[in-house]
């Protein structure tokens, strides 16, 4: 097995989920991952902030999927042991519509702020291409 | 998925209906959670919701909680641990419904 930079806590292999952007799939990510936290020795109460970081982005990707026009978008999911925590991806190759003001957006706002509470640094990139959230998780043991 | 998921009790002498929650909520099943929670406020002007049992709930959910508490009293009973009470602090539902804990 090949050692990732970063990867050197003696972790688990990283975590690597693509699934089609449908409401179903968020179910079998919240699967793998409560699979996955554990092996990463993650405590109980990391892991669930976790999860609702991660699901809430997915969740995110899912209804930018379904109002979307074009069909076949993905979303990916990853998550690695780093030296000191977590390092979590949430990716969709959806296309992105510019935040409106309405309460859409504002509860996106919401969305934003709860992965921050949840994780300590959230970087949110939209390209023309997809979104790409990436999240950090220190974990203190 | 199934309606044991979301379970309503009637209202009973002066306490109102209860839906209690177990599982999952998720964009895959929060229509059937709405459905419930309307039901459950059709006939009442406040409501208790549960949700002590639940295992993952987000946004989703709360977009069902708050559109449930616009016209009805809404009373939530959370877990006393877990990520639950920070997603009501931030959307704002723990000041449009009274939230007690169970552990």
């Amino acid at each position: 097995m090949t050692k990732v930079p970063g990867a050197d806590r003696g972790g688990p292999d990283p975590l690597r989920i693509r699934l089609p952007a449908i409401p179903a799939s968020l179910a079998v990510i919240r699967a793998r991952l409560r699979t996955w936290l554990p092996t990463a020795q993650v405590a109980p109460l990391a892991a669930a902030d976790v999860l609702l970081a991660v699901g809430e982005a997915a969740s995110n990707a899912v209804e930018h999927a379904v109002r979307g026009a074009a069909g076949d978008v993905e979303l990916e999911v990853t998550a690695r042991a780093t030296t000191t925590g977590l390092a979590l991806t949430v990716k969709d190759n959806g296309r992105w519509h510019a935040p409106r003001r309405s309460e859409r957006s504002a509860q996106r706002g919401h969305g934003s702020r709860l992965m921050s509470a949840l994780v300590d640094t959230v970087t949110i990139t939209p390209t023309p291409q997809g979104t790409t959230v990436e999240m950090r998780k220190e974990l203190h043991p | 998925m199934t309606n044991s998921q979301f379970r309503l009790s009637a209202a009973e002498a002066e306490q109102p209906p209860v839906v209690t929650v177990s599982g999952d909520i998720d964009l895959a099943n929060v229509n059937e959670f709405q459905e419930v929670l309307n039901g459950a406020a059709a006939n009442s002007d406040a409501i208790t919701v549960d949700l002590s049992d639940v295992s993952y709930c987000d946004s989703a959910a709360v977009r069902a909680l708050f559109s449930v508490a616009a016209t009805t009293k809404l009373a939530l009973i959370v877990p006393a641990a877990g990520p639950i009470s920070t997603l009501l602090s931030i959307s704002g539902l723990d000041r449009v419904a009274t939230v007690a804990t169970r552990d």
